[in-house]
């Protein structure tokens, strides 16, 4: 399959397609979105064209995109009733951006599967490693309101420093993902509002 | 490590106060003070190298009894210590002063005199040069063709690892070459990955130049204690920045790569809403300098009131483009 991945950064991008892979069963083809993200308001702000370069430009089957929540409301099945659609979830604000351009161009020939890391996709990397290894422990700590500090001290849970360069970044989100392949029903159990989704569309693939 | 420095009557900066971090990124309109702030901590590091004259506010040339007055706050292990230097307008000697509890003061003095400042230029730093073992990386990034021949024989592990990163950030390129031009002569190429053809330093892009600078910079054994920066981005493409950010923290952040040199305290200007957007997680690392009149003013950007809710949604580079945190040009 050819597979393109959007996500907040190189590092990230290289990881999700490892647990695309595990989910799948099988090896994917990398097609490089055309962008180099640079976090939230730019993936919202882009989605579109991704879509639309890779619909066009490209013979990408699959694309799947994920965006840390940071401090957002987390997506909840709710959401997903018909018109109930929750405009501050990110998850939801992207979906409403894939069906918009789907039926703007007439077209679902791009499979899409999104997902929401909650807070940050260093919580996945630290599922069935660290306490704070699962959107359970982001919904019940005491430090949301500075979600900034948090999402330090979860990077300095997987990179032993808070400002990683790119290549350490790398290294252990590949290890990490590597690690989560193995049994990706841990993530399923553990990120059930972020991670669930991804995997349900993934899995009809 | 300067804890803040308070610049007074020095050139724009009458009367304010910078706060700084082991990292600090300052943003701000031209004209607000930001290079005369790191002209002024060099100037510090090496007081009689500067005049009254020459370093005066200019509402206050001429007028007798006005003294410069730049104080750097120090914290030198646990102790925490004031080093004063004051110039006169009768242009006698700087004056150093110190106040605080410390048996000596010389090792400050010898640490802050390694200070420097850089404002790159890509043709400086293609330049040959005459061997000589001592240079250093100069203000404008000559020399540079020296440090690198030096690195290579007296640190060659380092030489590699910067040889990797130079692949990592410009793939492009596999290695940095050395050729004599004449006898005496060091010059420097980059062999490209594919064809492994050499391209002479004069026919390399300006942005491949200046990222070699600032990568050789942060993988040298022996950085200078206090690295100021003017527009470190200037010159390099966006999609790159990443790399910048990397080699800045790859310096004053030495542990978080495994390195065991001391660290270097960075101090750098932007205009870049892109290098900015990098600092999202770190917002006690950007200081804003604001024009206000004659008057220039340094705000941290984590003491910002609602700094959270302004960033809920948005880029930090997009909202201080929108002028919402203040440090833009602004017109009449
Ligand atoms: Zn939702």
């Amino acid at each position: 399959m050819k597979l393109s991945v959007f996500g907040e950064s190189p590092a990230d991008e290289g990881a999700v397609r490892i647990l695309v892979e595990a989910i799948l069963g099988r090896p994917t083809e990398p097609i490089s979105p055309p962008l180099e993200s640079r976090g939230w308001p730019f993936l919202r702000n882009n989605l579109s064209k991704v879509i639309r370069h890779l619909m066009f430009s490209t013979e990408t089957e699959a694309l799947v995109v994920v965006t840390d929540a940071d401090s957002s409301p987390i997506h909840h099945p709710d959401h997903e009733q018909a018109g109930s659609r929750y405009a501050d979830c990110r998850l939801c604000c992207l979906r409403d951006i894939v069906e918009r351009e789907q039926k703007q161009l007439s077209s679902d020939s791009l499979k899409i599967a999104i997902g929401l890391a909650v807070p940050s996709i260093e919580a996945w990397y630290l599922c069935g490693t660290d306490t704070r290894g699962s959107e359970a422990a982001w919904l019940q700590t005491e430090e949301r309101k500075r979600n900034t500090m948090y999402r330090n001290r979860l990077k300095y849970a997987v990179y032993q420093t808070e400002r990683p360069t790119l290549e350490l970044e790398k290294r252990c989100a590949t290890a990490a993902a590597q690690r989560l392949a193995q049994d990706i029903s841990l993530l399923e159990t553990h990120f059930p509002k972020g991670f669930g989704p991804l995997i349900k569309t993934i899995r009809t693939w | 490590m300067i804890e803040s420095v308070h610049f007074k009557n020095f050139k724009a900066l009458r009367d304010a106060t910078l706060p700084l971090g082991r990292f600090t990124l300052i943003i701000g309109p031209n004209g607000s003070g930001k290079s005369t702030a790191l002209k002024g901590i060099q100037a510090t590091s090496r007081p009689e190298s500067h005049f009254y004259l020459q370093s005066v506010t200019a509402s206050k040339r001429g007028m007798d009894e006005e003294t410069i007055e730049i104080i750097f706050d120090l914290t030198y292990g646990n102790v925490k210590v004031a080093r004063q230097v004051c110039w006169r307008s009768d242009n006698s000697p700087p004056q150093v002063r110190y106040s605080g509890e410390m048996p000596t003061f010389a090792d400050i003095d010898t640490a802050l005199a390694r200070t420097r400042i850089y404002s790159l230029n890509p043709q400086a730093i293609a330049a040959s040069v005459t061997l000589n073992p001592y240079t250093e990386i100069g203000e404008d990034g000559s020399g540079l063709v020296s440090v690198l021949d030096r690195l290579r024989d007296e640190n060659p592990e380092r030489f590699e690892a910067l040889n990797e990163a130079l692949g990592r950030w410009l793939p492009e390129f596999d290695r940095i070459l050395f050729s004599t031009p004449q006898q005496g002569m060091r010059a420097f190429s980059l062999r490209t990955r594919e064809g492994r053809y050499s391209i002479a330093a004069a026919d390399i892009s300006q942005g491949t130049l200046l990222a070699l600078a600032l990568m050789t910079l942060a993988y040298l054994p022996d950085p200078p204690a206090v690295v100021c920066l003017e527009e470190p981005d200037r010159g390099i493409h966006p999609r790159l920045l990443r790399d910048v950010q990397d080699a800045l923290y790859r310096l004053s952040y030495p542990e978080g790569i495994d390195d065991d040199r001391q660290p270097v305290q960075v101090i750098a200007t932007t205009h870049s809403p892109y290098l900015l957007d990098l600092y999202r997680d770190h917002p006690e690392e950007i200081v804003i300098a604001h024009k206000e009149g004659l008057d220039v003013r340094f705000d941290r950007l984590s003491e910002q009131p609602y700094i959270d809710e302004l960033l809920h949604g948005s880029q930090l580079g997009e909202i201080w483009y929108s002028g919402i945190l203040g440090g833009v040009p602004t017109r009449i």
